[in-house]
């Protein structure tokens, strides 16, 4: 018959690990099982306070702000966004279906692009156009790239036809 | 990858290929150059010798500034062919004038072509350049200024994009631009986006002619294009034996040809400042201004 031992790691590993044999370790507060050779212990830690309880395996956080169904001011990492559409408010999830990758939200009952993609070119930061491949400079709404004039080819995330674009001209109103 | 140099004022037996002691003609740089390198031509407003190469080496040859007006490749009238005869090569060129030259029998100015075995992956870019003064006189099939074909040919590039095209011309019908003729090639694909194509009267097929080229290969996309004939008597901007699995166009202006249609095309004068004298500027109230569309 298998028995179940309550007491000290050193004094659950001191006892023979007989065959279903099982223990509780008060210092540590893991669970263990014996194998008729060796003690084997969960790496689940039986967490001896019931308010709040951590989320996850892990229970030697703070519980500050941890709560049943939000956090705060909490660190989250290595945490991604999945790829199926949601259609529930509030719903994010990366599209791969589009290039470059879009981050999209489902909010006010549509999908919205939030985040296509932003990178360095020339040292600018520079952002891809939805589904387009030439960067534009953040700062200027300009591309790097010009035409044989010597003018970007996107002006204020404009385009002209042909390889000469046009200057914008701005337009002073009238008194 | 390295840099060499070629200059109006270098040698090609003193000189090593640097800024400061360089080449004096392109076949000199491509003989020394290794697959990966960059010819830089050097100086503003120089001419250059525009001779046939036959390419088996991928390489980059760019002006050394970005108007192509100051790095001027001049054919003297004689047939040019800078001519891809091997797989997986690939070709680029950036601000650079080409003029004055002919085009060799079946082969381009610019080709992809052999006659004894595939050109399979190989490339040819061209952006940021000035292309004019061209004579033709193949009467019916080859030729063009860029050119995949003859023997198959599969899974080649050839991307035109901020270019400028004038004074083109040819004796009788056939494709000035770009010919896509290619017996048993597949996996065309062309991308023309940003072009002003100015054509002289009488030229027929005035972007893409297909010759002997299977139906549903490859692809073509071409968008932001100025496609003008001043005689209004163009016609059809692809046409030909084939035709492309994808065809991804529009924003382009057929002002005098056959409208190839496509969402946000236009047919109006595209207003250019002044052809007479190569100035192929927008004037302000020109239809192409903002009409155009970021290229995916």
């Amino acid at each position: 018959m298998s028995t179940v031992t309550v007491g000290t790691e050193s004094t659950i590993l001191a006892l023979t690990p007989t065959a279903g044999d099982m223990a509780y370790g008060t210092d540590t507060q893991f669970f263990y099982v014996a194998d008729g050779t060796n003690w084997r212990r969960a790496s689940l830690k039986f967490y001896t306070d019931s308010a709040n309880p951590d989320m996850g395996v892990e229970v030697n956080n703070s519980k500050d702000g941890n709560y049943a169904t939000f956090i705060t001011d909490k660190g989250l990492y290595n945490v991604f966004f999945g790829a199926n559409p949601s259609t529930t408010e509030g719903g994010v999830w990366v599209d791969s279906t589009i290039t470059p990758k879009g981050l999209k939200i489902y909010l006010n009952s549509q999908v919205n692009t939030i985040l296509i993609d932003f990178s360095t070119s020339l040292g600018y930061l520079v952002h891809y156009p939805f589904q387009t491949t030439q960067p534009v400079k953040v700062w200027s709404g300009m591309s790097n790239e010009v035409g044989i004039n010597g003018r970007p080819m996107i002006n204020e995330y404009d385009v002209c036809m042909g390889c000469m674009p046009a200057a914008k001209v701005i337009s002073g109103g009238s008194v | 990858m390295a840099n060499i140099y070629i200059n109006t004022t270098g040698n090609d037996t003193t000189g090593n290929g640097t800024e400061g002691n360089p080449y004096l003609t392109m076949a000199k740089a491509y003989a020394v150059l290794t697959s990966g390198d960059t010819v830089y031509v050097a100086s503003s407003t120089s001419t250059y010798t525009w001779a046939s190469i036959s390419i088996t080496k991928s390489f980059t040859v760019q002006g050394t500034t970005t108007n192509p007006a100051n790095h001027v490749f001049d054919g003297a009238t004689g047939n040019v062919a800078w001519n891809i005869t091997s797989t997986s090569t690939t070709v680029t060129k950036k601000y650079l004038t080409f003029r004055r030259a002919g085009m060799p029998d079946r082969e381009g100015i610019f080709a992809i072509h052999n006659n004894s075995s595939n050109c399979n992956g190989s490339a040819f870019y061209a952006t940021n350049c000035i292309i004019h003064t061209i004579t033709c006189s193949q009467t019916d099939w080859g030729g063009g200024i860029w050119t995949q074909g003859y023997q198959a040919s599969s899974n080649c590039i050839i991307d035109v994009r901020n270019c400028l095209f004038y004074n083109l011309s040819r004796n009788t019908s056939g494709t000035v631009l770009c010919i896509v003729g290619a017996y048993s090639s597949t996996g065309i694909n062309v991308y023309l986006y940003n072009n002003i194509i100015y054509l002289t009267t009488g030229i027929t097929y005035p972007l893409i002619r297909m010759f002997s080229m299977a139906v549903a290969q490859g692809t073509l996309y071409y968008k932001n294009n100025i496609i003008m004939d001043p005689s209004l008597a163009g016609t059809m901007a692809t046409t030909g034996t084939g035709s492309f699995s994808t065809i991804n166009k529009g924003y382009n202006d057929f002002y005098g040809v056959v409208n190839d249609g496509g969402t946000g095309t236009i047919t109006s004068n595209p207003l250019f400042v002044d052809v007479a004298s190569s100035n192929y500027n927008l004037r302000p109230s020109s239809p192409c201004i903002d009409t155009g569309v970021a290229i995916t």
